[in-house]
């Protein structure tokens, strides 16, 4: 499951933007995953620049 | 979803508040959605630079300190900022050892002031925030925390839904929600366009830094990264960036090769990082759209132009949007016809002089050595026009160095031949080798 270090995270929204499976989305401010709807792809996990989301398996 | 708004404003960015405060001070019924709770703080990377004084999309942008007011004479219209200011006097290129190619004597300009700064710094929070804030004093009715994520056509106006289900209707959409636009994906409108790559950014503040000549916009060549430094409007703090279009670049790794290297560690000796305060971007970059409208949607600020349109060309494309909607409404031609002014500003100012880019030719970083640019950078002695306008920018770099072609040819043959071989790079493939470096979202 992957999961988004909120330390890390500049709060950005570049992947509520650009998730391919359109599973992350911004709650008050904070970006949080919809592990429902997440295909762990792992664009995230490479792309951010933050290196905020972290796959917790 | 009951009522039917003037006009839905998506985004409540420059574009976006702009347009929303236009559009309700002149009588229309307004929505403006933003998916942010705070809009105080910005978290999307931005210089939060402003550039005065030099012709951009056709008007020539001033800021006055005592009514605070940052004034587009050409447009009519003029936008309130009281928050912390810095001024910047120029705009720096460094190689690697550290040697700078300066547009704008810094020192100079400090000694006069306000009338030499090129640019100035603002807190872009404080800017939005204020925008917001008279917005609801003309009874825009805000929804925040709404994200739109769909969006289609009813016979009596636009719908747009965020990604709760909620629905928000208008005879006309602006659609001001920046770079990855959701809106440009779901009305096509992103297939008339090139994709460049994706550009990722992240930035910081730090306190402590010291070096000489630091009011200025600064870009560091040379390194892995692209590292670009300005002085913040908090007192004592320094805005650093370091960004890269190639995904797998580790872009604080770069940044910390940069503060460590020989030149430029020195800069750093009594610097550490505000935590907190880092910013970042994703986004995938494409060339500008030629028509920013479909079906009584307007297209607003980087939601359709390459890269970025920076804050003032947001500001200027929000403001004419609201007009062209203003005209539409009591006009009652509720289609492109009405609107058509914002079209026709848009080919005549925007996409006539600054074209809608996406030709990359060879990348520096492939052609040229750190020692290479250190070279070049040594041959500008004297200070070129001081500008903040990119497009300015380059124009001045190219006609300083394309001057120093014979010396160039003489002295360091090798860097010519490179300079020759780079320009018979095709557009085409400097943009295939951004592409492969970055990722495409289609969701």
């Amino acid at each position: 499951m992957i999961q988004i270090d909120k330390e890390k995270c500049a709060r950005c929204g570049g992947f509520v933007d650009l998730c391919p499976a359109a599973a992350i989305a911004f709650e008050d401010d904070v970006v949080v995953i919809d592990p429902n709807i997440c295909l762990e792809c792992e664009t995230c996990i490479k792309v951010c620049p933050m290196k905020a989301p972290q796959q917790l398996n | 979803m009951k009522r039917l708004y003037d006009v839905v404003v998506v985004g409540a960015g420059p574009a976006g508040t702009i347009a929303a405060k236009t559009a309700a001070e002149n009588g229309l019924e307004v929505a403006l959605l933003e998916r942010k709770t705070d809009l105080s703080v910005v978290r999307r990377a931005c210089t939060g630079c402003l550039g005065l004084k030099d012709e951009f999309f056709g008007d020539v942008t001033f800021f006055d300190d005592k009514t605070k007011r940052l004034i587009f004479p050409r447009n009519g219209f003029s936008v309130k900022y009281d928050g912390p200011t810095h001024n910047l006097y120029g705009f720096h290129l460094t190689s690697p050892d550290g040697t700078k190619v300066r547009m704008g004597d810094i020192n100079a300009g400090k000694k006069i002031g306000n009338d030499a700064r090129v640019a100035v710094m603002v807190n872009k929070g404080h800017l939005i925030q204020g925008l917001a804030d008279e917005c609801r004093a003309r009874d825009v009715s805000i929804y925040l925390n709404t994200n739109v994520v769909d969006i289609w056509n009813e016979p009596d106006g636009v719908v747009v839904a965020d990604h709760r289900g909620n629905r928000y209707k208008g005879k006309f959409v602006i659609a001001a929600d920046g770079v990855n636009s959701r809106i440009m994906r779901k009305l096509g409108l992103n297939k008339e366009r090139k994709w460049i790559g994706t550009y990722r950014d992240r930035a910081c503040e730090f306190v402590g830094i010291e070096f000489d000549e630091m009011d200025a916009l600064i870009f560091c060549m040379g390194w892995t990264t692209s590292i670009s430094l300005a002085p913040s409007t908090h007192e004592g703090w320094y805005h650093m960036a370091s960004a890269s279009y190639d995904w797998r670049d580790d872009l604080e790794k770069g940044l910390q090769e940069f503060m460590q290297s020989k030149a430029y560690a020195p800069w750093f000796k009594k610097a550490r990082l505000v935590s907190g305060h880092e910013c970042a971007c994703v986004s995938n970059i494409y060339s500008s759209i030629l028509v920013p409208y479909k079906n009584n949607v307007l297209i607003a600020g980087d939601s359709g132009w390459m890269q970025e349109c920076s804050i003032i060309g947001a500001f200027m494309m929000g403001n004419k949007a609201a007009y062209a909607v203003i005209y539409a409404i009591n006009n009652k031609q509720l289609n492109k016809q009405g609107i058509a002014s914002y079209l026709d500003w848009w080919t005549k100012y925007l996409i006539g002089p600054y074209g809608a880019g996406g030709g990359f030719g060879a990348d520096i970083k492939d052609y040229l050595t750190g020692e290479d640019i250190n070279y070049l950078a040594g041959l500008v002695q004297k200070p070129l026009h001081g500008t903040l306008d990119f497009y300015t920018i380059y124009r001045g770099i190219g006609k300083a160095y394309s001057e120093q072609f014979p010396r160039i040819a003489e002295e360091r043959p090798d860097i010519m031949q490179k300079f020759m071989t780079m320009r018979g790079v095709h557009p085409e493939d400097g943009l295939a080798k951004r592409r492969k470096n970055g990722f495409l979202s289609i969701n």
